[in-house]
């Protein structure tokens, strides 16, 4: 199969840094007027994002778009998509 | 009707859960409540694999002391107490020992949860909110019924 066919599986810290970027610099600005709270889920493969108001929905719509896209879910105006809660800050 | 689901460990609460990477075939898991987990459930490594959950996505969490932790890897699932129906929700695959389950776990399920001393008890918000209505009511119906104090006469 030639090479540039074998679509390489990226790592969970190069989705995520992707994911950050493409927000910062396509969604940012508009999203954090108009949709404070809401999660969104960049598609890293073309950029595309799509927003919901849970997490789960947010992926499972991104899904039905991409079956085969890599994704970041983040929340519009937060630092993270989710609060982790002691144990899981915590435990080793 | 309130359902005992689980105990208190070392001060821990944890309950019984099934989970089921397409809501179909399913395991039992013990988890541990955190309600300071805004998530649905976060799961050892092993037991995803074991479950057979596909990682889709990833997302960042902040963490008890403010910061922010490393992207993890989140699948969809489905899980639920036993005797339930399944609920779906985005599994977190954590490098963790245990599984925990947060508080969308908790809203999708619409569970109210108990934590007593001697276990952990939940029942469902809709007969919830019913019983709080009924002894809302039945406060008043007291209130109204209850004879004024005599005012002394000074």
């Amino acid at each position: 199969m030639p090479k540039e066919l074998v679509r390489a599986t990226p790592s969970c810290q190069d989705i995520a840094e992707r994911g950050e970027a493409i927000y910062g610099e396509k969604y940012r600005a508009e999203l954090e007027k108009t949709s404070n709270g809401r999660f969104i889920a960049i598609n890293v493969t073309n950029g595309d994002a799509t927003l919901a108001d849970t997490g789960e929905d947010a992926i499972r719509l991104a899904l039905e778009k991409d079956p085969s896209g890599f994704f970041h879910l983040m929340r519009v105006g937060h630092k993270a998509a989710f609060e982790a809660g002691w144990y899981m800050s915590c435990a080793r | 009707m309130p359902v005992r689901v689980g105990s208190l460990v070392n001060g821990h609460p944890y309950i019984e859960i099934l989970v089921s990477p397409d809501g179909e075939k399913s395991a039992k898991q013990t988890a541990l409540i955190d309600t300071g987990f805004s998530g649905f459930i976060s799961i050892p490594i092993e037991s995803a694999k074991l479950m057979g959950l596909k990682a889709h996505a990833t997302a960042l969490y902040t963490l008890a002391n403010g910061k922010t932790s490393s992207p993890v890897p989140l699948a969809h699932g489905y899980a639920c107490l036993e005797g339930d129906p399944f609920v779906q929700g985005l599994f977190s695959i954590s490098e963790h020992a245990s599984t925990v389950v947060g508080m969308d776990f908790l809203i999708r399920c619409g569970k109210v949860l108990v934590i007593a001393p001697n276990g952990i008890v939940t029942m469902d918000a809709a007969e919830f909110e019913a019983s709080l209505k009924h002894s809302s009511a039945l406060g008043n119906e007291a209130t109204a019924k209850a004879p004024t104090k005599a005012k002394p006469n000074l």
